[in-house]
Order: C-alpha cells, then sequence, then structure tokens
C-alpha cells in the first residue's frame, strides 16, 4: 500500500473516541515557536494531528511563524542580498557585531520616551560610501538592532551590536537611493523600543 | 492626500503583503483563508492604534506585523475556543455536520481502513506517532522537520521509520500490501 493511499485513508477516518483532549491554543503556539522540550512537542504534535478541528488552528499559527520567521531571515545576509542587488547597493558590516539570543517574542514600541535618539546621519543627510551611524545609548540596553529600509518599508538589513555605533560600507553601481534608519534598543524580556525612522540617501559613484 | 491617507495606504500594503505570505506558506494545507482575512483585519487595527503616523508606519518592518499577527491569532483561536464552549454542540459534532451525506463504497472501504490506521497508530512509540499523523495529513517532510527544529533528513527517516512501524501495526490488523485482507 502506497503513502498515498495511507494519507487518503487516514484523512476519511473517524476520530478515535478515547484519543484524549485537544491542545489548547498556547500549546499549540509553543508548538510552532519550538519551545518546550523535543518530548513535549512531540506529545502537542500527536494531539494536534489526533484532533481533526485542531489541524486548522495548528496551520494558522504555523503559517502565521513561518512567515515571520522568513521576514526575520530577509534582513540577514542570506534574504538580504537580493534585496541590495536589486537596489544595486550592497552593505557590509564594519563593527563589531553580537547577535543577541531571543528567548521569547519581543514586544515592540516604536518612537515613544525611552527609544534610542538618532545622532547621524542627519535627516535626509546625503551619503556616499561608507557610512556611520551613532544613536544615544538607553539605560537598560542589552543591545541595540540597526534596520535599514527601503522607502517602502522593506528592511534590507539588520545587524546587532552593544554598541552605540556601527558603519557599513556601501560599494558597487552607481546612483542614489533613499533608505530609512531605525535602531532598536533591546531590552530585558524581550522588550524593544524602536526610534522613528530616519531618512538618508545613500551615493554611490 | 492626507498624511493620514497615505499612512492608511502604506499600511494597507504591509497588511496585504504580510497576509499573502501567510496565504503562500499555507497553500496546500487546511488554512481557511477567511481566518487569515479575520486576523490581518485585526492587526490593521492594532497596528493603527499602537503607530499611526505615516512617517512610522513606511519604516515599520513586516517582521513587526508578523509578530502583532501571531499574537492575534492566537486570541483569535482563544475567542472561538470560548465561542465553541459556550455553545451545546461540541467540537467533534458541528466538525461531522458537513459529511453526514451517505459516502460511497469507497469512501467507506477508506474509512475502514482509516480507522485501523488510527488503531494501528495508538501502539506506536508517543515520539513517532506525531510525525507520522502530521505526514499522514499530508504535509511533507520538510514542514515536519521544520517544526520540530529538524533537518530534513532527519524527519525524512522518523517518518520512514515511523511508517514502517504503522504498516507493520496495520500487518497485525489483517491490512496487507492489498489493503484489508
Amino acid at each position: 500500500m502506497s503513502d498515498e493511499d495511507l494519507r487518503q485513508a487516514y484523512q476519511a477516518r473517524n476520530p478515535d473516541p478515547a484519543r484524549g483532549s485537544a491542545p489548547t491554543p498556547e500549546e499549540i503556539r509553543r508548538l510552532v515557536a519550538g519551545e518546550g522540550t523535543e518530548a513535549e512537542r512531540l506529545r502537542t504534535l500527536d494531539q494536534v494531528f489526533a484532533h481533526p478541528e485542531t489541524v486548522n488552528e495548528f496551520e494558522l499559527l504555523r503559517a502565521m511563524a513561518q512567515a515571520g520567521q522568513t521576514a526575520k531571515a530577509g534582513p540577514r545576509w542570506r534574504g538580504a542580498a537580493p534585496l541590495a542587488l536589486a537596489a544595486s547597493v550592497l552593505l557590509v558590516v564594519a563593527g563589531v557585531v553580537t547577535l543577541r539570543n531571543r528567548e521569547s517574542e519581543p514586544t515592540r514600541t516604536v518612537g515613544t520616551e525611552g527609544a534610542p535618539v538618532q545622532v547621524r546621519p542627519d535627516l535626509d543627510a546625503r551619503v556616499e560610501g561608507a557610512i556611520s551611524f551613532l544613536w544615544r545609548s538607553v539605560p537598560g540596553a542589552q543591545g541595540y538592532r540597526l534596520e535599514l529600509l527601503t522607502e517602502a518599508g522593506t528592511v534590507v538589513t539588520t545587524v546587532e551590536t552593544a554598541d552605540t555605533t556601527a558603519s557599513y560600507a556601501a560599494t558597487t553601481a552607481s546612483g542614489s537611493q533613499t533608505y530609512r534608519w531605525v535602531v532598536v534598543a533591546l531590552l530585558p524580556e524581550g522588550v524593544e523600543l524602536a526610534s522613528p525612522p530616519r531618512r538618508l540617501i545613500l551615493i554611490t559613484p | 492626500m492626507t498624511p493620514a491617507d497615505e499612512a492608511s495606504i502604506a499600511l494597507d500594503a504591509l497588511i496585504a503583503r504580510c497576509a499573502d505570505k501567510v496565504r503562500l506558506v499555507s497553500q496546500t494545507h487546511r488554512l481557511d483563508p477567511a481566518d487569515v482575512d479575520e486576523v490581518f483585519q485585526e492587526v490593521r487595527i492594532r497596528v493603527w492604534k499602537a503607530i499611526g503616523e505615516s512617517e512610522r508606519i513606511a519604516g515599520l518592518p513586516a517582521s513587526y506585523v508578523y509578530r502583532t499577527a501571531e499574537s492575534v491569532a492566537l486570541d483569535f483561536l482563544r475567542r472561538r475556543r470560548a465561542r465553541r464552549d459556550r455553545s451545546t454542540d461540541p467540537i467533534d459534532t458541528i466538525a461531522g455536520l458537513e459529511s453526514q451525506d451517505t459516502p460511497g463504497p469507497d469512501r467507506l472501504a477508506a474509512r475502514e481502513l482509516g480507522d485501523l490506521i488510527e488503531q494501528s497508530l495508538g501502539e506506536l512509540a508517543e515520539g513517532r506517532r506525531g510525525v507520522v499523523r502530521m505526514y499522514l495529513a499530508g504535509y511533507g517532510t520538510e514542514e515536519i522537520g521544520a517544526t520540530l527544529g529538524w533537518t530534513e533528513a532527519k524527519a525524512r527517516n522518523l517518518v520512514y521509520r515511523g511508517l514502517a512501524d504503522l504498516r507493520a501495526a496495520l500487518g497485525r490488523h489483517g491490512v496487507g500490501s492489498e489493503g484489508i485482507r
């Protein structure tokens, strides 16, 4: 009997009356977020698929998480490259970079009191070649994430650092391109405070 | 056009992109498009309330929208469960209503085999059962691996072994390579 035969029969089955209780939405969220031990996640997975009515709940949360993962992965170098090439700009990190291991989902607040204050480059600065970003420190911040975005809001690249500066070297094709940059202070317990976006024009000779 | 109009258009475009991505990720599975629409309508409201200014919305990364969407989706599921709990019909009864038409012989045979599969799954080690169920529900080994933080090769190996265990259990229930004996 082929795998496809098994699949068709399985999907036509009657639910097992002795299958136990359905997992809660929170348990399903923990599964798709990769939280808990592997044994716990395997148990939840079994329970999700033992209850046909919870499969679409799992799928909703899985699809959200999966789509979000690709959005997070995009700014890293793998995903950033096609965007950068499309914009004819290649950004090279030229500072010390530290990556923070996030254990819980961050809560982000934009442009509130206590958010990072951007110092340099100025609003609408025309920057040629290397760019030096500078911002004021935020008390209690464990690190900062600098995000560079296109005008349409697509993240081109991000870098995390423990410092209040970051430098980039722009290379490749000529022309000018408008970007926005945002500094996010990374605080304990997944709290993030983001500066408002500031425009800059990147010129490559 | 006022700044508020511009912000509204920018937000609509961002939300639409994110919703499309979610639909794309789930295009071969049982995701109800109405659920995605409802979640992203609520996401729009929350983001607008939290930010609501053109300059800020234009610079909003998609990852922020997805984080909000994950939170909104969880609330949405909790509310829906609570509504079901308040109703007099159990979930299984409601879920089964749509399939109460008389099934044909093929369907009956498939259901009979399906019930034996369900019974045989109960004989598998707990650690393998969920992986096999997910595979039988139509997911690929890459998706199974991504869900559990495994490589595709590891997921494929465990699915293969789990299916071998399942076939052995089915054999004990009189189901051979040609079906029910």
